[in-house]
């Protein structure tokens, strides 16, 4: 189903965006002091456009999990957005060029709320994604788990 | 005494702790025995790399619900070829950390280390590795984006990683 050009509207930098974490070991650890590290994998996208949802589109963290099992992380648009330039080195390490970041709504069937992280004015190189990748890791960490993957709820939790 | 590795030490091997090979027990151990205790020990501590790195390989397309391939054998290959080479230069500088290891959207795999604000992260194809070494957010001046041509290469990374 099309979506209306309308029901595009633009994301200002105080809005908070959620990321679902799918419950694989791979795309997350917990270190000695108990912190979240998102593995780089954690924004995987072949596209080099990580999705995430609009929190004010949603009704919480939790309606932003694609399974049950799934956590959730958040950004905050206006960090993203300061991560202003990932610059394209050619192969002797020279800058080519330099994208920037940002955050557009991208709604999509049954998800309204659906936006993407998109470097312009072209997708990212392997090597510039890959670093967009840890910058995103470094952001979402920072707040920890907006709601925990399966196999980090406390029992209780995971009666839900 | 070469025959004792089995033994689980009481320093611990749990998923996320570091080995430290450069306990004096294991450098004695290493000066009587010689090579082929260097190459058990490396085989020994690498034991729980490897399985997760089965597990990795065993992960099926669009595995993380972001579209991802599933790993490429040779990657898996390429990354398993390594990785007693990788802790052996490890345990040449100073503890072995196990890394933790995941897989690009492109079917590459990844080897992952964090210490504080430092992180390095290994990419590994078909054939090459590259690496990603990470101290800040800021993408142009806090990452580094590099080729590794050896595993020596490796050497002052880990090190850098590593620092008090």
């Amino acid at each position: 189903m099309p979506i209306e050009s309308a029901s595009i509207t633009p994301v200002s930098d105080d809005e908070t965006v959620f990321r679902a974490i799918a419950d694989e070991s791979q795309l997350f650890a917990i270190d000695a002091a108990g912190n979240l590290r998102l593995s780089g994998s954690a924004f995987n996208d072949r596209r080099k456009e990580p999705s995430v949802d609009r929190a004010s589109m949603v009704e919480g963290a939790m309606a932003s999990r694609k399974s049950e099992s799934d956590g959730v992380v958040c950004l905050v648009t206006g960090e993203v957005r300061s991560v202003k330039s990932v610059v394209t080195l050619d192969a002797k390490q020279r800058p080519i060029c330099a994208h920037q970041v940002d955050i557009v709504h991208d709604p999509v069937e049954n998800n309204s709320a659906h936006s993407v992280v998109r470097t312009a004015p072209t997708a990212a190189s392997e090597s510039a994604f890959r670093r967009l990748k840890e910058a995103l890791c470094l952001l979402a960490n920072k707040a920890g788990w907006m709601y925990p993957p399966a196999s980090r709820r406390p029992p209780s939790a995971s009666l839900r | 005494m070469s025959q004792q590795l089995c033994i689980e030490p009481s320093w611990g091997a749990g998923r996320t702790q570091s080995v430290n090979a450069t306990h004096p027990f294991l450098r004695c151990l290493g000066a009587l025995t010689g090579e082929r205790t260097s190459e058990r020990l490396t085989s020994y501590l690498i034991q729980a790399s490897v399985k997760d790195l089965m597990r990795v390989a065993r992960l099926r397309e669009d595995w993380d619900r972001a579209g991802s391939m599933a790993p490429r054998p040779q990657a898996v290959a390429n990354a398993s070829a390594r990785l007693a080479e990788i802790c052996g230069m490890a345990v040449k500088a100073g503890p072995w950390i196990q890394p933790h290891i995941s897989a690009s959207e492109n079917g590459d795999i990844t080897f992952e280390w964090w210490n504080g604000p430092r992180k390095l992260t290994l990419y590994f194809g078909d054939d090459g590795v590259e690496v990603i070494r990470v101290w800040g957010i800021d993408i142009d001046n806090d990452m580094e984006h590099l080729h590794l041509q050896s595993t020596d290469d490796l050497a002052p990374l880990w090190a850098w990683l590593y620092a008090d």
